[in-house]
């Protein structure tokens, strides 16, 4: 497969005055204080402790660490799958949860989940338009339309009459990305959506989704255990503790956009990739520790 | 930075269908170059020497009683049966279409009940909360058992025979639908809220086709316990239909008959499942699609 | 710590009592209760089609009259006897054949269409065919059961053998199994679940045969004494007969579901 990039035309983007697009106004995630825990009466178990972090809009974060740390339990708290237990989560200065408020999920913080879900009953074409036509924000023509135009913008040209079950895993996820892109979200949420591609999909999935990124300047809020992507794609990398989830570490990626597998190579990509392997080494072996006691 | 559109190779909706014709078409041609189809008509026809020569040549005790292929075969195809009943008989088509009427009936009442049933007990968890622990109680008594006391609900013997042949659908259709909803990958249910669908869009574009595959195989089963209950309902209680032609032609004796009546039987059976699966297919082009891959 | 606590038997009592006396328990029995009332009294009341049902009182009357009769619990013993061995029968021929089928491809594509034409045959239709084979009425009873849970447990088992995952067949060849070998310690075991499956949808259907056959030819069985309650006008008894009839389904299903959670072990980590 090539590794061109795509020259995309969507939401967000000033073609232009490329200058104006870097500048989104909207999806800045603040989560204060954040703390959430199953069954606080019984089990208690807790998964998410006193996480802050501030996610300034339109950037690229992402969260990395130890398996059952936490990270997906946050994600489905910013996505409205989960509740609250104390502190807070603010999404444009506005109350998104707290331990009495949880909005409902919605379009503006679109999930692509981890094994994809597409519904592999409608057509690509219909899957796309699922959101505004749900909505009830276009009618069904003019959605197919729009529909067809961004599949095209987006470089998926001729699959938007096949169904999911007929086409490629990479090419599943790429229209999954298109659907989320259709409804212009305000912040997107990735929960290790690569996780279950082979390594030579999985490049070039990633370096489409850094040119929809470009593009569009969405905030992007990706879950992943691969530090090498978390590295690649990110403009900060957050590095998680075992569980009770907190963050140990945050790790600023200072290589410059547009990036491309060059950056592999370079002397600052091995700089950060050691940095976040120390922390993260250190916290994976405390997990495995203590799933080791649980079963002694 | 260079800029490309990259085309996917994809067929046009004419050069699919062309191409699946012409893998079955050669599929057709290339089994019959493997094994399958002239084990199978050895199989097929050694079992129906096995049965002539156990009935009718060398007329084995016990089995010499039953009729063979040739004294079925004569009945069936004779212009002026012995028994009374051949293809040539108006009578032949009057009980098929008297079972497979009741049939319908019952199993068109069956689906229109229970697929709504089975999907609203998998949607909302409080109806189903109230309702599945009956539905449980009532489906382990067989459905035959039911005979008698049917038979004193209705009066006449039509509405006995339906109703019995409906429960036996109702239940299996009821369960099947509501295991589809529950088998639905939660995945899918959420990214319809990200996407922001009301309750009501969430059931109809999400739990409907999801539950679409279930509840297929659920209607091919209860269509065969449909023809299930029928038998005995009309052997026990009807008048006219295969059942009763089964059981009046074991009393008098017109044991040609009896063979006609099951081999019929069987093949009205087939022939249903089959029409249920061909519907199945046509709406659920994505899993027929997907398979072809 | 709790989560160490639920493995203690104080917290399995626990777990029992919570799920005993859950929401869903009441709402469940709500509903049980609503229409046994309802039953009742719209049966007094006369209302269409429910008033020919014998009302609940005249039936709990009828149980309790009938569980000191012995013939009623000689009923029992009948209907259990056809059913077990036309049962049994099935599986000692089924399970072998099944797994022959299943594994030779030979053998099933000589035997599967035959199977196939005469599987939508309903097993009562065969009831008069078998009457005039066999030498007695019991034998013939039997051998009907023995048809309908024989079909249902070689279509899963066929079904079961051929899904299995060739990878593990390969990753046993590679450790040196001779042909026996992953016969008996691959194929037979993840073939189980498929035949526990036809086991337990074949006993259902094998007491909806019996049932039937009873009615139609027997002078024996729950099934002939619930037709003979029609047949005499003690309506209350046909009632009887159905609810037994289902406690007995309930019980041989039990037993079914009892064998199959002991022989597969490892389907229990769930």
């Amino acid at each position: 497969m090539n590794t061109v990039s795509y020259a995309m035309e969507l939401p967000g983007a000033n073609v232009a005055n490329p200058a104006l697009s870097s500048r989104p106004s909207v999806g800045k995630l603040s989560i204060r204080d954040a703390s959430i825990i199953y069954d606080p009466e019984g089990v208690h178990v807790v998964a998410v402790e006193n996480c802050s972090l501030e996610i300034p809009a339109g950037e690229f974060c992402v969260i990395v660490g130890p398996p059952e740390c936490g990270k997906t339990t946050l994600l489905n708290a910013i996505a409205g799958f989960r509740d609250l237990t104390f502190g807070e989560i603010y999404l444009d200065d506005q109350l998104l949860c707290s331990a009495d408020k949880t909005t409902p999920p919605g379009a503006d913080r679109i999930v692509v989940f981890r094994d994809g879900a597409l519904f592999p009953w409608d057509t690509v074409l219909d899957n796309v338009i699922y959101g505004p036509v749900v909505q009830g924000k276009m009618k069904k023509k003019e959605a197919r339309e729009a529909g067809e135009e961004l599949l095209s913008r987006m470089g998926l040209v001729g699959i938007s009459r096949s169904y999911p079950g007929e086409i490629s895993c990479g090419m599943r996820r790429r229209a999954e990305i298109a659907r989320a892109m259709m409804n212009d979200p305000k912040v997107l949420l990735l929960d290790e959506p690569f996780r279950a591609m082979d390594a030579l999909t999985r490049t070039v999935i990633q370096k489409y989704l850094l040119d929809v990124y470009d593009a569009s300047n969405k905030t992007v809020f990706f879950i992943t255990h691969d530090l090498e992507e978390a590295i690649f794609l990110g403009t900060k990398v957050v590095v998680y503790t075992a569980r009770p989830g907190k963050v140990k570490k945050l790790i600023q990626v200072d290589i410059p956009r547009p990036r491309d597998f060059r950056v592999l190579s370079s002397e600052r990509y091995q700089d950060l990739k050691e940095e976040v392997i120390e922390a993260v080494r250190d916290e994976a072996r405390k997990a495995i520790e203590a799933d080791e006691r649980k079963r002694a | 930075m260079q800029t490309k559109t990259i085309d996917v190779k994809a067929m046009a909706e004419e050069e699919i269908s062309s191409v699946s014709q012409a893998v079955l078409r050669s599929g057709a041609k290339h089994a019959l170059t493997t094994s399958t189809p002239y084990l199978a008509a050895v199989g097929l026809l050694s079992t129906l020497a096995g049965w002539y020569l156990l009935c009718e040549f060398f007329k084995v005790p016990y089995f010499n009683e039953l009729p063979g292929p040739v004294a079925v075969a004569r009945e069936w195809f004779s212009r002026n049966p012995k028994f009374g009943l051949s293809i040539y008989t108006p009578e032949y088509y009057q009980h098929i279409c008297r079972s497979t009427w009741r049939v319908i009936q019952a199993f068109l009442w069956a689906t229109a009940l229970g697929v709504p049933l089975g999907l609203f007990m998998g949607w909302e968890k409080t109806f189903k909360d109230y309702t599945f622990p009956v539905l449980e109680l009532l489906r382990r008594i067989p459905m035959l058992a039911w005979v008698p006391l049917a038979v004193l609900m209705f009066p006449g013997r039509e509405g006995s025979v339906i109703y019995v042949t409906f429960l036996g659908a109702f239940f299996a259709t009821t369960l099947n639908t509501l295991l589809g909803v529950q088998s639905i990958d939660e995945v899918y249910l959420r990214a319809a809220r990200c996407l922001g669908s009301s309750s009501r869009q969430v059931f109809f574009r999400i739990i409907l086709p999801g539950a679409l595959p279930f509840i297929f195989t659920g209607l091919q089963i209860s269509m065969g316990y449909s023809w299930f209950c029928l038998i005995a309902g009309e052997m026990i209680a009807g008048e006219y239909g295969l059942g009763y032609l089964i059981w009046t032609s074991y009393i008098t004796v017109a044991a040609p008959v009896l063979v006609i009546a099951m081999v019929t039987l069987g093949f009205l059976g087939w022939v249903s499942t089959a029409a249920i699966r061909l519907i199945g297919r046509c709406l659920m082009q994505w899993q027929v699609r997907e398979m072809a891959q | 710590m709790s989560a160490p606590g639920r493995r203690t038997t104080r917290g399995l009592a626990i777990k029992i009592q919570e799920s005993v006396f859950s929401k869903e328990t009441y709402r469940g029995s709500a509903t049980v209760i609503v229409l046994l009332i309802l039953w009742e009294t719209a049966a007094q009341l006369g209302l269409p089609v429910i008033k020919n049902i014998p009302p609940l009182t005249s039936v709990l009357d009828a149980f309790r009259e009938v569980i000191f009769d012995s013939s009623y619990w000689g009923s029992w013993g009948a209907s259990f006897h056809r059913i077990f061995t036309g049962f049994i029968v099935a599986q000692i021929i089924g399970i072998p054949l099944g797994l022959l089928m299943g594994t030779s491809r030979f053998f099933r594509e000589m035997t599967l269409p035959v199977f196939e034409v005469l599987r939508p045959i309903p097993p009562l239709a065969w009831v008069p065919a078998a009457a005039i084979f066999w030498p007695t009425r019991e034998m013939s009873i039997i051998f009907v059961t023995f048809l309908g849970a024989f079909f249902v447990l070689i279509l899963n088992i066929v079904s079961g053998a051929r899904a299995i995952d060739s990878r593990y067949i390969r990753a046993a060849t590679s450790m040196g199994s001779r042909r026996k070998d992953i016969f008996w310690r691959i194929v037979l075991p993840a073939t189980l679940p498929s035949i526990i499956v036809g086991m337990t949808v074949g006993i259902g259907l094998a007491w909806n045969t019996v049932v039937a056959a009873e009615m139609i030819a027997s002078r024996s069985g729950l099934g002939f004494m619930t037709w003979r309650s029609y047949v005499t006008f003690t309506y209350p008894l046909i009632v009887v007969g159905m609810i037994s009839i289902g406690i007995a389904g309930y019980i041989s299903s039990g037993i079914i579901r009892l064998l199959g959670h002991h022989i597969t072990p490892w389907l229990r980590t769930n």
